[in-house]
């Protein structure tokens, strides 16, 4: 049983790893069929990781009830929440008093996607921005250098991505690099420092990736089994 | 307690009713500010308008209703755009929350385009699987997408019997709200040399610039203003007034057709007060720090 829970997917990482990696300096058809049908089978593994994750979430939230933890209650929303969500999925028609009220024929899924789900997750977002403002009113302080640069930066961002700082610039404008044009200094600072330094991390990332994949192909990464190295 | 206090001592209660009343004015009298594209948003634009009638796009919406204010105004945008030059797209999306999002705009603007499903245009809805749907669909459309959302069989569908892989396709546009960007370039892009645009919220645009600097992709839409862009864009050339609008007013019969500003146009002008609220906070707050600062180092020397 041990070689099925440590060898065997260490070989089957290998294997396939190598094998989809070679796949690419064989432009045949068989390569491409042997592709085709393994995006089939990722799919499909796809569709099982989500069941997975519907379990792991009620798992989850059924032990917080039952271990009565701090905040337990909301588990109970969860389930409720999550349940209600599956069910009316298989519920294709209108129910009274809800669907039909707003003349849709969409059924009770959607009207609770439409008028719960919906507003609830914009408003959650939303939110962030009342939480950014006070937090940039109490935190963005031109303590040093570096939090100086962010702060001139961020301001120049605000002004300079919005149709006000248009209006700035188009009373103010002398020259294309005028000071009080934001959207040229935003443009610059976009396609300039931001472009170098993303492409910078971009690099760094993909460096990493590919050694993080080569680590796995050859087993010396087992983290992804649920264990340590 | 003096100004300097009081300020770096503002209760959160007081910014968050600002910013509130921030968003709310704007909202009921609008300011009517001018929104001028960026060269970013000109990118997608053109290379759409360009198309020849007929063509198919694909436009990819990966979000769900947390990015709805900033990515679903593109959606309605892309998609008159696309039906007012006779292309014909194709919509779906790797978000499972996104569905029901991108089917209200589909169908809204069908409706007023006078577009049928599956003839005029596709709605896939959504698919499970990231990347390898994208890889699917390199290869086949139908193969990847058996029925559309609606049920109904690819195979069976005349557009389909058009294009049947996304190398037939002529442009691709992925809205998105987390990194299915770099996936599209990678897995549909690059193989196919299809051209691509993104458009994505406004935290996120920063990070594509050097895709678009590589000419990866023609062009970037970033958040609310990104999308003002394009639906003045749209607006200003097939908008009353506009060059191309007598012929879209003489192909719906509807000599009173107009393009009225979207959401993200209505909702710059708000997004423009809450900018400049936060710089003006910023800068009075930095400045009562320094004050303060000063008054603490004078007091320490007297004492």
């Amino acid at each position: 049983m041990l070689f099925f829970k440590r060898q065997w997917p260490i070989i089957i990482a290998f294997v396939m790893g190598i094998l989809m990696w070679a796949r690419f300096y064989v432009p045949t058809a068989e390569s491409q069929t042997l592709q085709d049908e393994y995006m089939r089978w990722e799919r499909i593994i796809v569709t099982f990781a989500s069941l997975l994750g519907i379990l792991s979430l009620l798992h989850h939230h059924w032990n917080k009830v039952r271990l009565k933890r701090p905040g337990f209650a909301y588990s109970y929303i969860t389930i409720f929440a999550f349940f209600v969500m599956a069910l009316a999925g298989f519920v294709p028609f209108p129910i009274p008093g809800f669907a039909e009220a707003h003349n849709s024929g969409d059924g009770f899924h959607m009207w609770l996607y439409k008028y719960m789900f919906s507003p609830l997750q914009a408003t959650m977002f939303s939110i962030l921005a009342f939480y950014i403002a006070s937090a940039a009113f109490r935190a963005f302080r031109a303590r040093s250098f570096e939090a100086t640069a962010l702060l001139v930066t961020a301001c120049i961002m605000m002004v300079g991505r919005v149709p006000i700082g248009e209006l700035i610039a188009q009373h103010s404008v002398i020259s294309d690099y005028t000071v009080l044009n934001f959207p040229k200094w935003t443009e610059w600072l976009l396609n300039i420092p931001n472009a170098a330094a993303q492409r910078g991390i971009l690099l760094g990332v993909i460096l990493s990736q590919i050694a993080i994949c080569v680590r796995i192909i050859f087993g010396i990464e087992r983290t992804y089994m649920g264990g340590g190295d | 307690m003096d100004f300097v206090n009081l300020i770096l001592n503002l209760d959160r209660r007081i910014i968050y009713t600002i910013v509130a009343l921030c968003i709310i004015f704007p909202l009921i009298k609008p300011l009517s500010l001018p929104v001028v594209p960026t060269p970013e948003v000109h990118g997608i634009f053109d290379e759409i308008d360009k198309l020849p009638v007929g063509s198919h796009v694909v436009i990819s919406g990966d979000y769900d209703p947390a990015s709805k204010p900033e990515l679903q105004p593109m959606l309605d945008a892309l998609l008159q755009h696309c039906f007012i030059k006779g292309l014909k797209p194709h919509v779906l999306t790797m978000w499972p929350a996104g569905p029901a999002l991108l089917q209200q705009a589909v169908e809204r603007q069908a409706r007023i385009f006078k577009k049928e499903s599956g003839r005029d245009y596709a709605f896939l809805g959504y698919k499970a699987g990231g990347f390898a749907v994208i890889v699917g669909m390199v290869g086949s459309i139908p193969g990847t997408f058996s029925t559309d959302f609606y049920g109904v069989p690819t195979n069976s569908m005349p557009i389909y019997q058009e294009v049947t892989r996304i190398a037939d396709f002529s442009y691709i546009i992925d809205l998105a709200a987390g990194a299915t960007v770099e996936t599209w370039i990678v897995y549909a892009h690059q193989p196919t040399k299809v051209p691509m645009g993104a458009s994505c919220t406004a935290v996120s645009a920063a990070a594509y610039y050097p895709y678009y600097q590589a000419n990866q992709i023609t062009g970037l839409a970033g958040g609310m203003k990104g999308t003002a862009e394009y639906e003045t864009l749209v607006r200003l050339k097939y908008g009353k007034g506009g060059p191309g609008w007598q012929a879209i007013a003489d192909q719906l019969g509807d000599p009173n057709f107009d393009i009225v500003p979207g959401d993200a146009t209505k909702g710059m002008d708000a997004q423009s007060a809450v900018h400049i609220f936060i710089v003006i906070a910023i800068i009075l707050a930095n400045i009562c720090y320094f004050i303060a600062m000063k008054r603490e180092r004078e007091e320490r020397k007297r004492a």
